[in-house]
C-alpha cells in the first residue's frame, strides 16, 4: 500500500490491506479505493451481506469522529463457502453498500445542516436503489432515503423541523380492500418468518399466565390490538390450564384511535368479533370493549370500565408490526394512566435503541436506526434467503413506513429528548419489576429454536428478556407491577 | 491549413493564425446597436472553414476577430463614422477585423452610464441575485471544507467518509457543484497521496491549436481574462497618449508578464496603429514565460500560465503586426524564474517608453520567508518603467503560512467556485472539450503549490512601500470596460473604487480580480535610493 499517507498514524487500525474478495476499482480519478482498506477490514465483508449491520457499527461509532480502534466483526460469517465469483460478487455489493451507508449518513447529517446538499444525496441514492430489488443493504437503502426525502419535504413546507406533521406514509390507502389484504398477508408472512411477533406475544402471555392464577377475572386493556392474535394464544392457554382452576372471564378493552394510523375502528370491531367469536369456540368466557381515543390520542383512565374483583393488566405492544411510533405523549399518558389504575402487570414489549451515549443528535439515532433495521433485513433472509418476495412485500408493508414513521420522530424529537426505552422511564413512575419466571425464558429459548440460530435471547434485567439477531439487540419484553408499597 | 503554406505577406495568415479552428464559433455579441451595420457585409459562411477565395470580402465577418478584439480600440477611433472607415478599410486592402471593431464602437453610444460604481448588472442570464455572497446552492464546499479539515487534524475515518459521499456526488459533467466535486476530490486525493491521482486535462496536455482555440472561445464567452486584458491595454494607449510631444517618438516596450498567450496583444497592436501621430516606430515585446517548477506540470503550476508546447505565439504575433506595418519585436524570455529577473534579461533601454504588465502571475512569488514578492517588485521599480498594471486574483492566501491546510484548501476552493459557477454561466451549461480544458487549468488552483493570493489591499500596501503611486484608472479605460461587461451574464459587474480609482471584477457579488495602475513615485525616489 503505498505510504505516501506517512502522516496519519495506522498503528490502531487491523491493516488488512486489500484484498481478493474487493474488486478494485480504478476510477476516473485513478484512485484505487483499496487505499482506504486499513479503515474498513474488509474481512469481515467476506461473509457475505448479512453481516453488514457489523459494518454499520463500526460506521456508528465513526460518525462520532473517533477513531476508533477496529475490532474485527465478530458476528458469525456465513457457512457457504463461496466461489472465488461469488466472493467477486459479493465484493461489489459490499462495496456498493458501503457507499450507500457513507451516503445515507452524509444524508441525515445534510438533513439538519444543508438542504442543498441533503437534496443532491438523496436524488443519488435514488439513482442507486430500489425498494423491490437488488441486496438487503439497498433495498434498506430505499427505505431510509424514502423516508428522509419525506422528511426533506417536510422541514421545506414546514420550515422547521415539522414537529406537528407526520409525514405520511401510508400513502392514503388504509382505507384500501387491497392494502388491508396485503397487511394481513405481511403480517402471517412476519410470524412465519421470525420470531419477533410471537417473541413479544409469548412472553407477556407467560407474565400474565403466571400472574393471575388464582383470578377469575381478568382485564386487559390493550393498547394497540390489531388484529388480536395475541389474545387468541392466551385464551388457549387459559381453558388448557393443566392445574384444574377453572378458566376465568376474560374481558379486553381495546384502545382505538379516530381514523389516523392503520387501524380503524372499524377493524377494532372485526377483531372484537373474530376474538369473541375463537373464544366461544373455545369455550373461553369473554367479552370485549373499545376505549376510543380523542384525536389527541391521550389516555385518560376513567374512559375504561372497572370491574371490581378483577385482575387489571396493561398491555403494551409497540414492537413490529404495531405501530410504535406514535406520539410519546400517547403512549406516556397510556403508562401513567396505567399508574392511576394500578393494574396487577403491565407487559411491555419493545424496540431496542442502540447505545448512542451522549449523542442524541439525529445523525447518531439514525444510524442506530439503519443498524436495527439491517439487522432486522438480515435475520429474515437469513432464514430465507430464498422468499425475496415474500420480505419484499413484509418490507414494503411493515418496516418502510416503521422506518418513515421511527425517523420522523426522531426527527422531530432532535437533541430535546434524550433517547430512553419506556423501559427505562417506568420504574421513575413507580412500577416495580417483575421476574421473568424460568418458564418464560425457556419458552422464549424454544420458540427461537424455531428459527435461525443467529437470533438469542438474553435476561438483561430481571425482568426484561431481550431478543437479539447477532449481536445487535432488537425486542425486549419487560414485565412490571405497580408497587402499593408507598400508598 | 497549415500556417506554414502561406506566403509570409499573405493577408490572410495573421487573421488564419487567429481562427484556425475558430469556425465552430457562434458570434455572441450580436446585440449591439451597430450590428446592422455589420449585417450589410456578406458574411462569411462559417461551415465552409477558412475559405481563401473570400478572405478579402469576408475577414470582416470573422467572428473570432469580432468577438475577441472588441477590446480597447474603440476609445481610440476619434471621429470617423462607422460606414466610412469599412469601406476606406476596403479599399486599402487592409484586414477588415479593425472595421469590425470601428463599427463596434459602442461606447460612444452608452456613455450614459455613470463612471462610477457598479455596472453590468443589466443583461441575459441574471438566474441568480447578484451581489448575493451567500452559500446557498453551494453544497460541493460543504463536503470538501470539513473533508480538508479532518485531514488536517487527522480524523482519518471522517475524511474518508466524505471521501466516499464526494465520490458518489463529484461529476465532471454536471453542475458547477458537480465539477467543484470532481476537481476537489482529485485535489483532496492528490493531498492524500500524490501517487493516486492520473492524469488531467490542462493546457500543457492540449494539442496547440486546441489550446489556442479554448482559450479564444473563453475571452469571448467570459471577461475573466478579457475584461483586465482590455482594461490594460486601454491603458496602455492612454498612457501613450498622454505622453508629451518629445517622448511619443519612444519605443514602446511591453513587459509581458502574463497568462494571456499573446491573446492580449493583437488588438493593442492595431490599436497602436490607429493612433494619431501613428504607431511607436518600434514595439518590443518581452514575455516573461512561465516556468515548470516541478515534474508534475499538471496540478501544480500556476493556473493559465502554462501553454502547450509547441504553441509559437510569438510568430503568429510577427506576422501580424507585419500586415499591419507596425513594427514589433519580440523578446521571450523561457526558463527564467521571476525569482531571477533583473534589468539584464529584461534588456531595457534608456529611450524607451517601459509598460509592466502583470496578470496573474505575481501571486506565485512567496510572499513570506522569503519574500521573493517583495523583491521581485523592487526589480520592477529598478527598471523604472512608465507604468506598472498589476492584475490578480482578489483573495486570500492559501499558503502554508497564511493558514492551515484546510484554511487554504477552503479558499481555493473559494476561488474555483467562483471560476466554475462563472463558466458555467459563460458555456450555458453545456459540456465541451474545450470547456474542460479551461476548468481543469482553473482547477490547478487547488494543487498548485503557488496560490498566495494576496487581497487588493495588500498588494496596493506593498507597491506603496516599493515606491509606486496607484493612479486611478482613465475614463476612456472604464467605459471600454464596463461596455465590454455588458456583453456578459448580468451576474458579473465592475467596481471602481472610489478611493483609488482601480477597477475591480465581481461574480455574484464577491470579489474575482483587481486591476491596478502604478506610477513611480518620484517623491520617493527623490528621498529614498534603492
Amino acid at each position: 500500500m503505498a505510504m505516501a499517507i506517512d502522516e496519519f498514524d495506522f498503528s490502531s487500525y487491523s491493516t488488512t490491506t486489500t484484498t481478493t474478495t474487493t474488486t478494485s476499482t480504478e476510477d476516473e480519478y485513478g484512485c484505487n479505493w483499496n487505499i482506504w482498506s486499513p479503515v474498513i477490514n474488509w474481512d469481515a465483508l467476506s461473509g457475505g451481506s448479512d453481516d453488514f449491520h457489523g459494518l454499520i457499527e463500526s460506521m456508528m461509532s465513526d460518525a462520532d469522529g473517533r477513531i476508533h480502534a477496529k475490532e474485527p466483526c465478530k458476528s458469525g460469517l456465513s457457512d457457504t463457502t463461496a466461489t472465488v465469483a461469488d466472493e467477486e460478487a459479493n465484493g461489489q455489493d459490499d462495496f456498493k453498500g458501503l457507499r450507500l451507508i457513507h451516503l445515507l449518513m452524509a444524508a441525515a447529517e445534510a438533513l439538519t445542516q444543508s438542504r442543498d446538499l441533503a437534496r443532491v444525496i438523496l436524488v443519488r441514492l435514488k439513482e442507486l436503489v430500489s425498494p423491490d430489488d437488488g441486496t438487503n443493504m439497498e433495498r434498506l437503502a430505499a427505505y431510509f432515503s424514502d423516508a428522509l426525502q419525506g422528511l426533506l419535504e417536510c422541514t421545506v413546507s414546514n420550515g422547521s423541523h415539522g414537529n406537528k406533521h407526520l409525514p405520511s406514509n401510508n400513502h392514503g390507502s388504509h382505507q384500501d380492500r387491497h392494502y388491508h389484504t396485503d397487511v394481513l398477508a405481511a403480517f402471517q408472512l412476519l410470524q412465519d418468518m421470525s420470531p419477533y411477533v410471537k417473541f413479544g406475544h409469548f412472553t407477556a402471555n407467560q407474565a400474565i399466565l403466571e400472574a393471575v392464577t388464582h383470578d377469575r377475572r381478568v382485564h386487559i386493556v390493550d393498547y394497540d390490538i390489531m388484529e388480536g392474535i395475541q389474545w387468541a394464544s392466551l385464551m388457549q392457554a387459559l381453558v388448557s390450564r393443566k392445574d384444574g382452576t377453572p378458566t376465568p372471564h376474560l374481558r379486553i378493552t381495546a384502545i382505538s384511535r379516530v381514523g389516523t394510523g392503520r387501524r380503524s375502528i372499524g377493524t377494532i370491531q372485526e377483531t372484537g368479533r373474530r376474538l369473541a367469536a375463537f373464544a366461544a369456540s373455545i369455550g373461553q368466557p369473554f367479552s370485549f370493549h373499545q376505549c376510543r381515543l380523542d384525536s389527541d390520542e391521550m389516555f385518560r383512565p376513567h374512559a375504561v370500565k372497572l370491574v371490581k374483583g378483577e385482575a387489571l393488566v396493561f398491555n403494551c405492544m409497540l414492537h413490529l408490526p404495531h405501530v410504535g411510533f406514535r406520539a410519546t405523549q400517547s403512549i406516556a399518558s397510556f403508562l401513567s394512566g396505567a399508574k392511576t389504575l394500578k393494574p396487577r402487570l403491565v407487559t411491555l414489549v419493545e424496540e431496542e435503541v442502540g447505545p448512542t451515549g451522549s449523542d442524541s443528535l439525529f445523525v447518531g439515532r439514525f444510524m442506530d436506526s439503519l443498524h436495527h433495521y439491517s439487522a432486522l433485513y438480515d435475520s429474515l433472509e437469513a432464514g430465507f434467503p430464498m422468499q425475496s418476495r415474500a420480505r419484499a412485500l413484509v418490507e414494503r408493508v411493515f418496516f418502510g413506513p416503521r422506518i418513515a414513521g421511527s425517523l420522523a420522530q426522531i426527527f422531530r424529537s432532535n437533541g430535546e429528548e434524550s433517547v430512553s426505552s419506556w423501559g427505562e422511564r417506568l420504574p421513575a413512575l413507580g412500577f416495580s419489576r417483575v421476574p421473568i419466571s424460568f418458564a418464560n425464558h425457556c419458552q422464549a429459548k424454544l420458540l427461537l429454536g424455531l428459527f435461525n440460530d443467529g437470533y438469542r435471547v438474553e435476561e438483561l434485567a430481571t425482568n426484561k428478556l431481550v431478543l437479539g439477531w447477532k449481536s445487535r439487540q432488537l425486542l425486549s419484553a419487560s414485565i412490571w407491577t405497580f408497587s402499593d408499597s408507598d400508598l | 491549413m497549415g500556417i506554414e503554406e502561406q506566403e509570409p505577406n499573405s493577408p490572410s495568415d495573421h487573421i488564419l493564425d487567429w481562427l484556425e479552428d475558430s469556425v465552430t464559433f457562434l458570434p455572441s455579441f450580436f446585440d449591439d446597436p451597430y450590428a446592422d451595420e455589420i449585417n450589410g457585409y456578406p458574411w462569411l459562411d462559417q461551415a465552409q472553414g477558412l475559405n481563401q477565395d473570400h478572405r478579402n470580402d469576408h475577414l470582416i465577418d470573422n467572428p473570432i476577430i469580432s468577438t475577441s478584439f472588441t477590446s480597447t480600440v474603440s476609445h481610440a477611433i476619434s471621429s470617423p463614422a462607422p460606414s466610412d472607415s469599412p469601406r476606406k478599410r476596403k479599399n486599402s486592402g487592409d484586414p477588415l477585423p479593425v472595421e469590425v471593431m470601428t463599427v463596434r464602437k459602442t461606447v460612444g453610444g452608452k456613455k450614459g452610464a455613470s463612471s462610477k460604481g457598479t455596472t453590468g448588472n443589466h443583461n441575459s442570464n441574471n438566474k441568480n441575485s447578484s451581489g448575493n455572497g451567500s452559500k446557498e446552492g453551494r453544497w460541493a464546499e460543504q463536503l470538501l471544507n470539513p473533508c480538508a479539515a479532518a485531514i488536517c487534524v487527522g480524523n482519518l475515518t471522517r475524511a474518508q467518509h466524505l471521501i466516499y459521499v464526494l465520490h458518489e456526488l463529484a461529476s465532471a459533467t454536471g453542475d458547477a457543484n458537480h465539477r467543484l466535486a470532481s476537481h476537489g476530490l482529485r485535489a483532496l486525493t492528490h493531498h492524500l497521496s500524490s501517487a493516486a491521482v492520473g492524469p488531467t486535462t490542462t493546457f500543457a496536455s492540449t494539442e496547440p491549436r486546441f489550446f489556442q482555440h479554448s482559450l479564444l472561445r473563453f475571452y469571448e464567452d467570459s471577461p475573466w481574462f478579457s475584461f483586465p486584458n482590455k482594461i490594460a491595454n486601454a491603458s496602455i494607449l492612454q498612457i501613450l497618449n498622454d505622453e508629451s510631444n518629445s517622448q511619443r517618438n519612444n519605443n514602446l516596450h511591453i513587459l509581458d508578464i502574463g497568462v494571456s498567450h499573446g491573446v492580449q496583444w493583437p488588438t493593442l497592436l492595431e490599436a497602436l496603429t490607429r493612433q494619431s501621430g501613428g504607431p511607436p516606430p518600434l514595439v518590443r515585446l518581452t514575455i516573461i514565460a512561465a516556468t515548470v517548477e516541478s515534474d508534475d506540470q499538471n496540478t501544480e503550476s500556476t493556473p493559465f500560465s502554462i501553454g502547450p508546447f509547441g504553441d509559437d505565439f510569438s510568430s503568429r504575433l510577427l506576422r501580424y503586426s507585419k500586415s499591419i506595418y507596425l513594427n514589433l519585436h519580440i523578446n521571450r524570455i523561457d526558463n527564467h524564474p521571476l525569482q531571477s529577473l533583473n534589468s539584464e534579461v529584461i534588456k531595457t533601454s534608456a529611450d524607451e517608453t517601459l509598460i509592466v504588465c502583470t496578470q496573474f502571475r505575481l501571486h506565485q512569488l512567496s510572499h513570506t520567508n522569503p519574500d521573493e514578492r517583495t523583491e521581485f517588485l523592487k526589480v520592477l521599480r529598478s527598471l523604472e518603467p512608465k507604468a506598472v498594471i498589476l492584475v490578480e486574483n482578489n483573495m486570500d492566501c492559501s499558503c502554508n503560512n497564511c493558514g492551515d491546510f484546510a484554511v487554504g484548501f477552503s479558499r481555493r476552493v473559494e476561488y474555483l467556485w467562483r471560476f466554475l459557477d462563472s463558466a458555467s454561466s459563460a458555456y450555458k451549461g453545456r459540456e465541451s472539450d474545450e470547456r474542460r480544458v479551461i476548468e481543469g487549468e482553473a482547477a490547478k488552483a487547488l494543487t498548485s503549490r503557488n496560490e498566495m493570493n494576496e487581497g487588493k489591499e495588500k498588494w496596493c500596501e506593498r507597491m506603496r512601500r516599493i515606491g509606486f503611486v496607484g493612479e486611478g484608472f482613465g475614463e476612456e479605460a472604464i467605459d471600454g470596460g464596463r461596455a465590454l461587461l455588458r456583453k456578459y451574464d448580468g451576474n458579473w459587474e465592475m467596481r471602481v473604487e472610489e478611493g483609488d480609482g482601480f477597477v475591480g471584477l465581481w461574480w455574484k457579488g464577491q470579489p474575482v480580480s483587481f486591476c491596478s495602475l502604478w506610477k513611480l513615485d518620484m517623491v520617493a525616489k527623490a528621498v529614498n535610493s534603492l
